[in-house]
């Protein structure tokens, strides 16, 4: 008897205790609604507090540009915190500069919304919009790449610089039961206003790449949300270097397309490396568009061809092949997408060669 | 065993669909302190230590950085090729560290058979003693890694991590 009353005894402490922290969590996590201020009283809402300042915004239409879906690994949600925001968290440290801090810069995804607060962010943010849109193409370019062709269904039409990006948001599929969103470049041309053109590599076991090579089929929607990002044309010289490997051909090809489009009278060499031949892609393309016009020249490049390849361009390393094609840097820009370790190889290259850094752009993501 | 808030997000984060598709843990039934301490007796029976496979695997990751995807010969029959990707990916042991998404294969060249980790993994094993459980598709074995990279061991014994 003694032993049934114990029992009885802790387990109904047991069930008291779990009902005061149910009841506890939801009285001290409820932060009720809060105000968001925002440039100085330029736009005030009003939010429902608890989720990140990241999260928060964009449920209220506007969308910060974060590349790793509020993880806290790509450093691009900065956004000035003039009050309200709490202590800076560890997660944050590595992406802000002293500078940044004392002018109060957090990172959006890890800022949680607890009460009233007051933040600055640039004018363009209130031009990125969400976009629903079906998919009109999935197009196998290589063996890890496929190229989206995305119809936009709400609103219908998008106004982007060529080089900028949008971001995809997943929906739950087969183990991942959270939505995510990664960031994308933009290859299609700004005049192709009612579609957007993506090019996505799969990464080993990434969440957002599996989900476009294994799950996507034409005719799903898909959300985006853009335009966002600086990678774009700055055009202050007479020469234009673009290089790119793997789905980094995305936002160089978004630009030409453009700067022909427009008969802007630079000249321009795209250097496109690759391992072997079944890494290249929109070689035909590139190559019609040589033809057609002077003042662009291509350079696909292969770092080892093989045999069967029967390969009659280029070869070497990429940085290679720019360091025998570029002669110095006189009146040159340079703009990169690929790898971070092609990017890194080739801002060396391209600084011996006499590019100084502010005449050479590229993603940090 | 009751586990800690801290223990309980870090097996979330090594699940699948939380820091990568498939997840850190594979088909692997064992609890991860289980995963962790198995390893680290196979290390122990190989007689290295965590730090010498991750210096060893970090080592060959920066002989084939140059290659940008190329094969780099290392000894007289492997080679090693880097692949790196763009992104960002955060260690699910909560500890800050960050890293490339970078993957290297180490291939013999004789027999075909290849070896594979990612920035990661070095990381996870020097950090925190973790190759990964059974089934994950970047599970670092060590005897495999043994057998084809010959790791000497230290010269002195470091203090265990388990």
């Amino acid at each position: 008897m003694e032993i049934v009353t114990t029992i009885l005894s802790i387990s109904l402490i047991s069930v008291a205790l779990a009902i005061l922290i149910i009841l506890a969590e939801r009285l001290l996590n409820n932060y009720g609604d809060c105000q968001i201020d925002i440039n100085g009283g330029a736009r005030q809402m009003t939010a429902k507090g608890g989720s990140s300042l990241l999260s928060t915004l964009a449920g209220q239409g506007i969308f910060v540009p974060s590349a790793c879906g509020g993880k806290a690994t790509c450093g691009l949600c900065k956004v000035q915190v003039l009050d309200g925001a709490g202590p800076l968290l560890p997660t944050e440290e590595p992406y802000l500069s002293a500078d940044e801090r004392q002018k109060g810069f957090r990172l959006s995804c890890q800022v949680k919304v607890k009460q009233n607060i007051k933040i600055l962010i640039p004018e363009e943010l209130f031009n990125i919009r969400e976009f629903k849109t079906r998919i009109a193409k999935i197009e196998t370019l290589t063996h890890d790449i496929k190229g989206l062709r995305l119809d936009l269904q709400e609103p219908d039409r998008i106004r982007f610089k060529a080089g900028q990006y949008v971001q995809l948001y997943t929906k739950p599929y087969g183990k991942v039961r959270e939505s995510v969103f990664r960031a994308y470049s933009m290859a299609s041309v700004p005049s192709d206003d009612r579609s957007v053109e993506l090019i996505v590599r799969q990464v080993p076991e990434g969440i957002c790449t599996t989900y476009v090579h294994q799950e996507l089929k034409e005719g799903d929607e898909l959300r985006i949300s853009g335009p966002s990002g600086d990678f774009y044309l700055r055009g202050d010289c007479d020469e234009l270097v673009f290089i790119a490997g793997g789905s980094g051909l995305a936002p160089i090809r978004s630009l030409i397309l453009d700067i022909l489009e427009k008969q802007l009278a630079y000249k321009m060499t795209f250097f496109f490396g690759a391992v072997t031949l079944r890494d290249l892609y929109y070689l035909d393309f590139f190559r019609d568009l040589e033809k057609q016009h002077e003042n662009f020249r291509f350079v696909p490049a292969l770092s080892k061809p093989l045999p069967d390849d029967n390969w009659q361009g280029e070869t070497g390393l990429i940085t290679e092949v720019v360091n025998r094609f570029i002669p110095d840097g006189k009146n040159k820009e340079a703009y990169l997408c690929g790898s971070p370790g092609m990017i890194n190889a080739c801002l060396n290259v391209l600084q011996t060669k006499g590019i100084g850094p502010d005449k050479i752009f590229y993603d940090k993501f | 065993m009751k586990q800690s808030p801290e223990q309980r997000e870090i097996e979330e984060n090594l699940g699948p669909g939380a820091f990568s598709a498939d997840g850190f843990l594979g088909s692997d039934p064992r609890s991860l302190a289980d995963i962790i301490r198995d390893d680290q007796a196979l290390v122990k029976s190989l007689g290295l230590t965590h730090q010498a496979i991750a210096r060893q695997l970090g080592a060959l990751t920066r002989l084939g950085l140059p290659g940008l995807g190329t094969p780099v010969p290392y000894g007289d029959h492997l080679e090693v090729i880097v692949m790196d990707y763009r992104g960002i990916i955060p260690c699910p042991f909560r500890d800050n560290v960050r890293e490339e998404k970078r993957l290297t294969v180490c291939r013999d060249r004789l027999t075909g058979d290849a070896i594979r980790w990612t920035d990661l993994n070095v990381h996870m094993i020097a950090a925190h003693g973790f190759y990964e459980g059974r089934g994950s598709p970047f599970r670092v074995d060590p005897a495999e890694v043994q057998a084809m990279l010959s790791i000497q061991p230290d010269p002195e014994p470091e203090n265990s991590e388990s």
